[in-house]
């Protein structure tokens, strides 16, 4: 069992844009900063549009995300689809309760999506354990295994706060390789 | 020319030991499936689950009796009712317990719908297994409906936390009876829409028939229940044959299926359905006015012992165990799932049939993982 | 809706060397009490002669004395439910399997011996089921601390 983990991610007020890489290259490192903050802009809202996300249901919170994603609350408006393989998804949807055996699961998806990908931990238990935080096989909260992005909580959460962490997550997309002034403009 | 001939039979075959899961599109939760293959022909299948052992039995060891139920609801999740139902009725027979007949009849009503809620879930994914999208679509839509009617009741969309020690939570809002009747109304009209749209279809019939075959002896001797069971023609109904509730009081049927394949089982889950609609519009007609909880005392706490008690859930025998030993927590809560039992049946019946038609297997069976590990 | 009260005198007749009464809070559940010896020989009787030839659950109780094993069986025809009983100490915490008389019980012994260290002697396949390898320990044993393999998730 590999018990190395990643880096938690800090949790707290201010969205701080960490994951996708920054354009740089030896192009870039050339240009004026007009150039270059145009066309992060350009990739961000390419990509914020359209995200996709690895079908991934873990526990209860996977049911809401199928219902996010069906009929009454369509998630394709947004240009969210899931995929079933993580080579082709964006970000990782965890719903549901992280266990020992899990956790090993979700690090090695984690790691098999490529880049740039973002995780929303949705629901209780993958905030902190939720209503089995301290029990012998569940681990605290899923940013114990993996960098987390975007926390909905609830039990499990409505479709709408689902809406409510994509827009986050949107958000955060939009402001990456960015000012962080620019990002606390963007969320007040 | 006998040398050659000699060297064809000789040909040597490999077994491939390939893992489905714990994550795949198909496996219905975080079921990983270890299968021995023969090219295309699954030789062995062994199910490895507690991926989601969350600790259930350890965690009501440490809660009171009634904070248990929240926890009871996210076992089998998509049948929330259902699980409050089977621990309630275990805890009221260990204390003997009386529970105002209306609550009996609230609570098979929801038993009921909860029970149509399960299966159109069901009935979205199992064709989503095989392929065909839309009809997950079109059951999200009716399930809506059916949770809005839970909504307005319950106050959630999915763990309801309703049934309690001695009857229910809150007695039905207002205008519950015209809104489930509306919607059985669009459930008669629909499951016709969803037998032309899938179940009638040539592929799926292809897909399902003669598939998957369980016999009346393995089913019983493998410990099988509700439609897994009835499909194999064994017609074994809780409702029927141990009454629990007030459900002798009700004229309902049970489909029972003859060949034990994987149509009979879809089949047996279609007609529930209505025979689901039917036990709610008797339910409702007959409804009695009066409390709807009973007397409970301040403190539960029930008298040293054990009892049993089984609920006929969407998935088979649901059935709690408590034992009690005076306090006011439980001493040890055993979970009987039905999905537990089920797994074990995959072997039995994947064996010799092609990869695809395990996929089949696996959602013919409608298992839920929160409820396999607990 | 089945009394056992009749199925409990035939009962008792027969397996001389149980004790079978009636459930105090069920009418139609029988209880037998066996030794751990003869737990093999009553199941299969109560499945060949009686009838009981569907198993609901095998699992254990941890009590502070013993633990108790139980597996209870429904008889589809008659309705009635049997209860079966078996105490075992705690240090030798081993017993007859009951794979041959149900198959059904494989996976259910496999969950007791996961949670509780109960050894089913004669199941074909006897490994943890729920908790993972390397875990240690068996944790609905009420004299269970606390997981370590969990302090690489802290």
């Amino acid at each position: 069992m590999d018990l190395e983990r990643t880096e938690p991610s800090k949790r707290g007020g201010i969205v701080v844009p960490v994951t996708a890489p920054r354009q740089e290259g030896p192009l870039f490192q050339h240009l004026p900063g007009v150039f270059t903050t145009n066309l992060q802009k350009l990739a961000n809202w390419s990509r914020k549009n359209s995200l996709w996300y690895m079908f991934f249901g873990i526990a209860c919170c996977a049911i809401e995300m199928m219902a996010a994603g069906a009929s009454r609350y369509d998630m394709d408006r947004f240009g969210v689809l899931f995929r079933a393989s993580p080579r082709q998804a964006d970000f990782m949807f965890i719903v549901g309760t992280i266990n020992l055996k899990m956790a090993e699961v979700v690090k090695r998806l984690y790691d098999q999506m490529a880049e740039p990908r973002w995780v929303m931990a949705v629901g209780a238990c993958a905030i902190d354990g939720g209503p089995y935080k301290g029990s012998y096989n569940v681990v605290n909260g899923v940013d114990k295994v993996i960098p987390v992005d975007v926390y909905v909580p609830g039990c499990p959460p409505r479709p709408e706060a689902f809406y409510d962490g994509i827009i986050k997550l949107q958000e955060k997309i939009a402001a990456e390789g960015l000012d962080i002034e620019l990002v606390r403009k963007v969320r007040s | 020319m006998r040398e050659l001939t000699s060297a064809k039979q000789e040909l040597h075959r490999e077994e491939m030991v390939i893992n489905m899961g714990p994550q795949h599109p198909s496996t219905h939760g975080v079921l990983r499936a270890v299968v021995t293959l023969e090219g295309e022909t699954v030789r062995g299948v062994d199910p490895v689950i507690g991926y989601l052992h969350r600790c259930f039995e350890k965690i009501c060891e440490q809660k009171t009796w009634t904070q248990v139920i929240p926890y009871t609801d996210r076992t089998d999740y998509v049948a929330a009712l259902t699980n409050e139902l089977a621990y309630v009725l275990a805890v009221e027979k260990l204390m003997g317990l009386e529970v105002p007949e209306r609550a009996q009849y609230i609570r098979v009503i929801m038993a009921e719908l909860q029970r149509i809620a399960s299966h159109l879930l069901w009935f979205g994914t199992f064709g989503n297994d095989l392929g065909a999208f839309t009809p997950f679509l079109y059951a999200f839509r009716e399930r809506e409906t059916l949770i809005d009617i839970f909504e307005k009741t319950t106050g959630a969309r999915l763990t309801y936390n309703y049934i309690r020690l001695g009857g229910v939570r809150n007695d039905l809002p207002a205008d519950f009876e015209r809104e489930t009747l509306a919607f059985l109304e669009k459930l008669e009209k629909g499951l016709e829409e969803y037998h032309n749209l899938l179940i009638g279809n040539a592929i799926f019939e292809y897909r399902t028939k003669g598939l998957g075959v369980l016999t009346a002896e393995q089913a019983v001797a493998w410990g099988a229940s509700g439609p897994t069971l009835r499909a194999s023609g064994v017609a074994w109904d809780l409702r029927k044959s141990e009454p629990y509730l007030v459900y002798d009081r009700f004229d309902f049927e049970v489909p029972v299926g003859q060949k034990g394949d994987i149509y009979d089982r879809c089949i047996c889950r279609m007609k529930e359905m209505e025979e689901s609609a039917k036990i709610v519009r008797q339910a409702l007609e007959g409804l009695p006015e009066g409390d709807v909880v009973g007397k409970v005392p301040r403190v539960i706490k029930p008298p040293q012992g054990q009892a049993y008690a089984a609920v006929e859930a969407p998935r088979g025998e649901l059935g709690c165990f408590v034992v009690s030993d005076g306090g006011i927590k439980p001493y040890r809560v055993k979970w009987r799932s039905p999905c537990f039992v089920h797994l074990q049946l995959l072997d039995v019946i994947a064996r010799g049939e092609l990869v695809a038609d395990f996929i089949a297997n696996i959602g013919s069976i409608d298992i839920i993982l929160g409820e396999v590990d607990r | 809706m089945a009394d056992v009260r009749e199925l409990v005198d035939k009962v008792a007749a027969d397996l001389s060397f149980a004790e079978v009464s009636q459930s105090p809070v069920d009418v139609g559940e029988m209880v037998v009490k066996v030794d751990r010896e003869k737990y093999l020989a009553a199941c299969r009787r109560l499945r060949d002669e009686f009838g009981f030839d569907y198993l609901s659950f095998v699992t254990c109780v941890d009590y502070p004395e013993s633990l108790e094993i139980v597996a209870y069986a429904i008889n589809l025809e008659t309705q009635a439910r049997v209860k079966v009983l078996v105490d075992l100490s705690k240090e030798e915490p081993e017993v007859d399997s009951l794979v041959e008389v149900w198959p059904t019980a494989n996976w259910h012994e496999r969950e007791a011996y996961d949670l509780f260290g109960v050894v089913f002697r004669g199941h074909p396949d006897l490994r943890r089921i729920l908790l993972h390898e390397k875990f240690e320990g068996h944790p609905l044993r009420k004299d269970y601390g606390s997981n370590p393999l969990l302090k690489a998730y802290e």
